[in-house]
């Protein structure tokens, strides 16, 4: 019996029970869309990290205000900033080899506004190695002048001038080039834009980075929250490898800073964004486990199906086995037939999985905001996954069926 | 006549069932020669082991002990599949019951062997089995699965299934049993023309006295053995009595009553 005959046999029989076969394949459905699914929310998921960590500066260290004492409960988080100019000074002095750049870092929530209208937004305010550390770009515009970023002798000056996300310049000025315009607090101060930033997008915890007004951190303290310390200490490590060096360096230097004496809790902890990356992907290293076990169960249960189902047809059709082995068919024929069932069994509920998972990717990939992609090697790998199910589990009963006597089935009422 | 003629020897064969405690011989040391050209008839009482002697013939079961020569092969030690090859492409098998599959087309039921034994290309295999089909009347029936056809029908289309490989035998175990005595004579009268026109060698079981003398041999069997074995000394034209028997209108009286 050749190849046609024996999927044409097999289709068959699967199209005489229709509902049956789609019950049984049901399973393997569910097993493959859980693996398709999450094959493609990894995708997009790891990629989101990836390029929101990447937009963040990879290499960044990052000293928060707060602490955790050995207890382990946080204090101090809201009784204000930790970090001051000399904190920032110093560490951008003593690790000068290490780092590219040093900033202390606070934000203000706002509302600004324009003759276009007004929009609730935040202050970021911090030092221009902000830019070079976080990886903002300025945005020409094709007429009028070109935007900068605030300098140094800003800072120091406690210059009102800012540099607005892209965000903020669609709501405040919709239709014209914002730089050298002036936009208005509700507090009352005025800020002169310098400058546009290139759009980023959202940020992997969700977040608009678009949003928010950029102004030195001096006139964002004295001007507008009258804090004296900034809540966030950000520098950027020159590579990878020395990221844990200048964690602890800056720890020390900003322990010495606080005159915090040794065996006294810290008011800040320091972090690597590595750090962080690395959380995440154990998270979604976890998640994906979690997830190709409850598929890796639900395809076994699957092919059990498949395997029961087979057996119960074997039994029911050993009349028709029996016509068969008397006009000619051959032990490999009959096993060819009753596996070929179960591989399309299995493979009719893989595809329909692939078509369901890539959809529930696809609604993940709308809602979690990232890139949606099945790769073909996933789609390649699904189908190989449910056939060999169907070989597995469909071995046994088609073994079954391809012994049988002649003379005792066609006995079989 | 030379041994080439000779297409079935059955030396000394013994079957013995066993189903359960007890042993059933149902063949106690059975001796057969079957030449080419042979149209037999087997007769003898219910349970004295024609349908195992068949079912033996057919290549569908291996005997206790003794052989079982198909045209010089012993075949009593084959293997499954080298039997399956003997009963696809060398014997035809009819039986009482059909045997059709009963989802499938009629032309897809007499293609079935030709699918196995993989002689033909698919659509040789669709012409031969139509060319069949229409030399046993059914040209029209050719689609029709066996539940919208007579009985008489199904066994025409089982009859051109058993023929479609042009088997060196036909066996047909009580082919006429289940059918009425027109559509039985309908049936027989087609073997007898397979056997008088293309010198098809057919081995029939029947309990019908009057269907065994359109044989040209009658072996009679007894409680697992071969009892008498004779030739029928003016074997009856079953499509004369066909014929005889239409015009009695005894049929008709039969059917009107029914
Ligand atoms: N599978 C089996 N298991 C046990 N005994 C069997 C089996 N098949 C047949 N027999 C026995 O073997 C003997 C011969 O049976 P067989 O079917 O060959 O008789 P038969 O001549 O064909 O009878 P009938 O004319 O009723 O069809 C019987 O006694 C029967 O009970
Ligand atoms: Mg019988």
């Amino acid at each position: 019996m050749n190849l046609y005959s024996t999927f044409n046999t097999a289709t068959n029989a699967l199209s005489a029970n229709k509902v049956r076969t789609a019950l049984t394949s049901l399973g393997i459905t569910i097993g493959i869309a859980a693996v398709i699914a999450m094959v493609s929310a990894g995708h997009g998921a790891k990629s989101k990290i990836d390029e929101a960590f990447g937009a963040l500066g990879p290499n960044l260290v990052i000293g928060f205000s707060g602490s955790t004492t050995t207890t382990g409960l946080r204090v101090g988080a809201d009784a204000g900033g930790a970090f001051t100019r000399e904190d920032a000074d110093a560490i951008r002095m003593k690790l000068k080899g290490l780092i590219n750049g040093c900033s202390e870092v606070s934000q203000w929530p706002t509302e600004a506004s324009t003759e276009s209208g007004s929009h609730k937004t935040v202050f970021a305010g911090g030092t221009p190695d902000v830019f070079k550390m976080r990886r903002w770009t300025l945005r020409e515009f094709p007429s009028g002048p070109r935007g900068r970023f605030y300098t140094d002798a800003e800072v120091k000056s406690e210059a009102s001038v800012c540099v607005i996300g892209d965000t903020v310049v669609s709501k405040l000025f919709p239709y014209v080039n914002p730089v050298g315009k002036t936009l208005r607090t509700r507090e009352g101060n005025q800020f002169r834009v310098i400058g546009v930033l290139d759009p980023k997008g959202t940020s992997f915890t969700g977040g608009d980075q678009d949003d928010c007004i950029m102004i030195p951190v001096t006139t964002l303290m004295k001007r507008v929250s009258g804090k004296d310390h900034a809540m966030l200490l950000i520098a950027e490590a020159r590579s990878s490898d020395l990221t844990n060096v200048v964690k602890q360096r800056m720890t020390e230097i900003i322990r010495r800073q606080h005159h915090i004496r040794p065996g006294q809790d810290d008011d800040f902890y320091v972090n690597t964004l590595r750090e962080y990356a690395s959380m995440a992907e154990l998270f979604t290293k976890t998640l994906s486990g979690l997830i190709f076990a409850i598929a890796s169960i639900s395809l076994i249960v699957g092919g059990i199906g498949v395997m029961n189902i087979m057996l119960v047809s074997v039994t029911e059709r050993t009349r028709e086995i029996g016509i068969r082995l008397a006009v000619g068919a051959r032990t490999k024929d009959v096993l060819g037939q009753f596996l070929a069932e179960a591989v399309i069994l299995a493979m009719i509920g893989g595809l329909i999985g692939i078509t369901l998972g890539s959809g529930i990717a696809w609604i993940i990939s709308y809602f979690a905001k990232w890139e949606f992609v099945i790769t073909p090697e996933s789609v390649l790998a699904a189908a190989l996954t449910s056939a060999a199910v169907g070989i597995f589990f469909g071995f046994y009963p088609a073994r079954k069926a391809s012994m049988l006597d002649p003379i005792e089935c066609l006995r079989y009422e | 006549m030379s041994s080439s003629d000779v297409v079935i020897q059955v030396d000394n064969v013994r079957k013995v069932y066993q189903s359960g405690e007890i042993e059933v011989e149902a063949l106690r040391g059975v001796n057969l020669q079957i030449k080419r050209g042979d149209f037999l008839a087997i007769m003898g009482t219910s349970g004295s082991g024609k349908s195992t002697l068949m079912n033996l013939l057919g290549c569908l079961d291996r005997p206790t002990s003794g052989h079982y020569y198909f045209a010089g092969d012993d075949v009593s030690n084959f293997n499954r599949d080298q039997l399956a090859r003997i009963r696809g492409e060398r014997i035809g098998f009819v039986f009482q019951g059909f045997n059709l599959l009963t989802r499938t087309s009629a032309i897809d039921n007499v293609m079935l062997p030709l699918v196995y034994s993989q002689k033909y290309k698919p659509k040789e295999r669709r012409e031969r089995a139509k060319k069949l089909l229409t030399k046993f009347g059914l040209g029209d029936r050719l689609d029709h699965h066996p539940n919208q056809l007579s009985g008489g029908q199904q066994q025409r289309v089982a009859i051109a299934r058993s023929l479609i490989n042009e088997p060196e035998v036909l066996l047909a175990d009580e082919p006429t049993g289940n059918l009425d005595t027109r559509t039985g004579l309908e049936i027989l009268a087609e073997f007898q023309r397979l056997n008088r026109e293309d010198g098809q060698t057919i081995i029939m079981v029947t309990h019908d006295r009057d269907i065994a003398n359109c044989c040209s041999r009658q072996v009679i069997m007894t409680d697992g053995q071969v009892v008498g074995d004779r030739r029928t000394t003016q074997p009856r034209d079953a499509a004369a009595e066909l014929a005889a028997y239409l015009k009695s209108g005894r049929h008709l009286l039969l059917e009107a009553a029914s």
